[in-house]
């Protein structure tokens, strides 16, 4: 996951940004699931509850229907027995059997057949049927005359039609109870699907009966119709026999190339199950629109949650922002930058804070500044009190040589040699102090720098070639780890080579029995500048160093060694460092001090040089 | 050929640099987070888009179950690529007589040069011309019902099967429905001397309501009978017949040439039942017994015939 935060960049908006879009996608989409399985799960509720009273209904339906031809075959019975009819009279009989049949058209056969192999039905059996037809082998015939009583025959094939159906028959008794015949009503199984396409079970819904001794669908609207669809209704009894074995009442099934959702019960008096199947995309509007309506939702929350994160995104880090912003000018000086932020929170708190600091800061920074003024001050005619103190050291003692020789030379006394000898003196005496007076003024009121590009490399070697010859005879050796391509700095020549010449000759004079000297120049990439805003310059810092295996520095002295008249020499005037380091800073350029290991002093000057790729050529 | 493809195609690479360099030009300027923004946008989009596609499977299963129909007095029968099929389906289960009408009519329509089918279909139109109740049927309805029988005969020669039957309905409306029993014998006479092996199955010659049904595995086609017209044609003679003399001679040539048929199975339970049976007769029982006892669509008439004779052939 921290990883994955990171994708974004370096942007804290975007990655804060990033963070919410994260939260959003896992948990209002999941949120958006759980709702809409919640409303499915309610809709298939309701469905099973649908389905099931569906079911119950087309039972009593069924039941009703059957109880028609149940009522209406014992109504004929009665005819006869009571004689109201007469069963020998076959035109009577024909005449109230087609009225019957008027009255009700599912009547699809009403027939009688006597126990002497007689046949009447309405309507007639073909003739090449007629002719061959005996009632008294058939199911219906045999079934009332075992059971005595009214009689429901399983799917059988009637002879007259050769269509499977199922008859209701009962017994006609004579006197004794003399069995006269049989009567019975068919009922097509094409009828009884008819009978079940009529009952409006929705658009694409189908109710079916299964005779359960055979597993069979005996009926279902498709079968009424040319269909392509028989093999799937061939094996809709398979798919409920799963939901029996589960002993589930509904569920849900596959055929027709769709799912249905399934329910049946039992329809005891004939030994069938009832059942019905309600296409499940019926429904799936209902549940489509629960989809619809979460996945809408879902999407408006979580466009409303983006811009939202955006929003927070951008008010929490703006303050932040702004902050850095402020503290980046007082980092640059601006002491006066506050943040204006009117609110409560915890951003309120923090930019009052980042005031307050400010304001403190800008007081103890008006306390330094006055401090600072007063130790300059003091450190003025300090300096002031050790700069006459070492100019009236500098000139006391040639006054003192001057004075003593002067009196020498003005005493006759003394032989002309003495006085000439003592004359001399004075002379040498004036000269060394005009030197230093000289140096003095040169460090006392420098020179204003000429600013020039020049390549500071080329200027180390022409010092270096200069200087070449008195090193051999002070037998120091001198290498030079200088890069071979050229690099440019604004400084004034003169100077930079006086400043390379004092810094040589001091490594040269602190080894008077001779040594090695080691000039490197290089581009140090962790001195890299930073302008204000952040941003790297074109420009880089070059580096020279001066090694030298000399006595080195005593490291009480290497502190203050740039100060004026400091020397560890005898005859010197302590000004040449310090001169070296007035005009390294009027170039901008630094310089430090170290003592190298295992002796000797390393100074070190970086100047501000253009960036180029460098080429080191060592010598 | 080559040079002009390579031009094309070396166009087809400029101009697609040239899209991209505009695209480029277009999303250089938008940065990282509006790009991702508008990515999130996209994608919700999509997401938007997929969820409206709501496919429907049952409309598949109506187009592929929807048939050409053909318009028939003011009937929208099917349309069947063969003979055969639309006749099934004219023969199948019709609430309606009209619309069974309707249906013969199309296999004449649509299929004019497959003669049999045709001859069949209008044999059966014209037996629905007696209407509902054939026993309700008028003389004049009758007559005409035969001239169009012999009309059938005469057009349809060569389709014996038809002939068969055309010639045993004009025995049996000249012997049941005119009273005629003369003229309607001489018809059934011709029956057998003409078309004596024409056979019919009850269910192929009106039974094809097993249409559906049989397609759901009832496994009651089992119960479809064969029978011959010519011995229905006998039996027929038969039961006109007065003399002993003459239904022995009857049942002789039933059991002789139909020996395996219901029709016979009836002749020789009269003549077992109603009279005292000779020899002869007996051996035709016996025979009959003996050739149909594994028959299940006979065994009623054998089991008839054993206990009109006294006998239990099986237990036997």
């Amino acid at each position: 996951m921290p990883r994955l935060l990171k994708f974004p960049g370096k942007s804290f908006q975007l990655r804060l940004f990033f963070s919410f879009l994260i939260i959003i996608f896992c948990f209002i989409p999941s949120f958006g699931y759980l709702s809409f399985l919640e409303g499915k799960r309610a809709v298939e509720n309701q469905i099973e509850q649908y389905s099931l009273s569906t079911v119950n209904q087309i039972s009593e339906r069924v039941r009703f229907f059957l109880l028609q031809h149940s009522r209406n075959v014992r109504f004929i019975k009665e005819l006869l027995e009571k004689k109201i009819i007469d069963p020998e009279d076959q035109e009577q009989l024909l005449s109230y059997f087609r009225r019957l049949r008027k009255t009700y058209p599912s009547f699809v056969n009403i027939y009688y057949g006597t126990c002497t192999g007689k046949f009447l039905m309405v309507p007639p059996q073909r003739p090449e049927i007629h002719k061959l037809f005996d009632p008294r082998i058939r199911p219906w015939y045999q079934g009332a005359k075992n059971a005595g009583k009214l009689f429901w025959t399983k799917v059988y094939i009637f002879a007259s039609s050769q269509r499977p159906g199922i008859t209701v028959s009962i017994p006609v008794y004579g006197e004794n109870r003399k069995l006269i015949g049989v009567c019975g009503i068919d009922i097509d199984l094409s009828t009884l699907s008819n009978f079940l396409k009529n009952i409006n079970v929705g658009k694409h819904g189908y109710p079916f009966i299964i005779e359960n001794s055979t597993e069979r669908i005996i009926a279902h609207p498709e079968l009424v119709k040319f269909s392509q669809g028989l093999d799937e209704i061939a094996r809709l009894s398979l798919r409920l026999k799963t939901l029996k074995k589960r002993n589930q009442k509904f569920g849900t099934t596959y055929y027709f190339g769709e799912r249905f959702f399934t329910a049946y019960t039992y329809f005891p008096q004939n030994d069938w199950t009832i059942g019905v199947t309600l296409p499940v995309n019926d429904f799936l509007t209902d549940i489509a629109k629960i989809k619809q309506a979460a996945l809408t939702m879902t999407i408006i929350a979580i466009l409303i949650a983006s811009l939202l994160s955006l929003l927070i995104a951008r008010t929490v880090v703006r303050p932040l922002t702004e902050l850095e912003k402020g503290i980046k000018r007082i980092s640059a000086g601006n002491l006066e930058q506050r943040i204006s932020m009117e609110s409560d929170d915890v951003i309120g708190s923090l930019a009052r804070s980042f005031n307050q600091m400010a304001e403190s800061l800008k007081l103890s920074h008006q306390e330094l500044e006055k401090t600072y003024m007063e130790l300059a001050e003091k450190e003025k005619m300090a300096a002031l009190g050790q700069l006459t103190a070492g100019i009236a050291h500098e000139i006391k003692n040639p006054l003192g040589i001057i004075l003593s020789s002067a009196q020498v030379a003005m005493n006759e006394a003394r032989p002309e040699e003495m006085r000439s000898e003592a004359m001399e003196f004075i002379v040498q005496e004036v000269k060394r102090l005009n030197k230093t007076l000289n140096t003095f003024l040169e460090f006392a009121k420098p020179a204003p720098p000429r600013f020039e590009k020049i390549d500071i490399v080329e200027l180390m070697k022409d010092t270096v070639n200069a200087l070449a010859d008195q090193f051999r005879d002070q037998e120091i050796k001198i290498y030079r780890r200088l890069p071979d391509s050229k690099v440019f700095c604004e400084v004034d020549r003169d100077q930079i080579r006086q400043v390379f010449l004092n810094l040589l000759i001091n490594s040269a004079q602190a080894m008077p029995d001779g040594g090695m000297i080691e000039v490197t120049g290089y581009f140090s990439d962790d001195l890299y500048n930073k302008t204000e805003s952040g941003n790297r310059n074109e420009t880089s810092i070059f580096c020279i160093e001066i090694t030298d295996t000399g006595t080195g520095i005593d490291s009480q002295l290497l502190k203050k060694i740039f100060d004026p008249f400091v020397t560890t020499k005898t005859d010197g005037t302590g000004l040449g460092l310090s001169i070296v380091h007035q005009i390294l800073k009027q170039h901008r350029a630094k310089i430090d001090v170290e003592n190298s290991t295992p002796k000797g002093t390393r100074f070190r000057i970086m100047f501000r040089c253009e960036r180029k790729k460098p080429c080191y050529q060592e010598s | 050929m080559f040079q002009t493809k390579y031009l094309v195609g070396k166009n087809k690479i400029l101009e697609s640099l040239i899209i991209l360099n505009m695209l480029y030009r277009v999303i250089k300027p938008i940065t990282a987070l509006k790009c991702f923004q508008l990515l999130t946008v996209l994608f919700l989009a999509c997401v938007m888009v997929s969820s409206c596609r709501q496919k429907n499977p049952r409309e598949t299963v109506i187009k592929e179950i929807a048939r050409e129909t053909v318009s028939i007095k003011g009937f929208e029968i099917p349309r069947f690529k063969s003979a055969t099929r639309q006749l099934e389906y004219a023969r199948s289960s019709f609430t309606s007589v009209n619309e069974q009408k309707a249906a013969l009519e199309a296999v004449v329509k649509l299929f004019p040069h497959s003669r049999e089918k045709v001859a069949e279909a209008l044999l059966d139109l014209v037996y629905f011309g007696l209407g509902d109740d054939y026993r309700l049927a008028s003389k004049e309805l009758c007559e005409e019902t035969l001239t169009q029988l012999q009309n059938l005969i005469r057009e349809y020669n060569e389709i014996h099967q038809v002939c068969a039957k055309a010639q045993w309905y004009i025995g049996w409306i000249y012997t049941d429905l005119l009273r005629k029993p003369s003229m309607g014998l001489a018809a059934y006479r011709k029956v057998v001397s003409c078309y004596p092996t024409e056979v019919f199955y009850i269910s192929s010659s009106f039974g094809s309501a097993l249409f559906n049904y049989s397609k759901i595995g009832t496994g009651l086609e089992e119960t479809m009978e064969k029978h011959w017209w010519g011995a229905l044609a006998l039996l027929e003679i038969f039961r006109h017949s007065d003399g002993y003399e003459e239904k022995l001679n009857i049942t002789s040539e039933l059991v002789s040439r139909y020996p395996s048929d219901l029709a016979t199975g009836y002749a020789l339970l009269d003549m077992v039942s109603s009279h005292t049976p000779s020899t002869k007769i007996e051996q035709f029982a016996r025979r009959y017994i003996e050739i149909n006892k594994r028959n299940k669509a006979l065994a009623f008439i054998v089991r008839k015939i054993e206990n009109a004779l006294g006998i239990s052939y099986l237990k036997k």
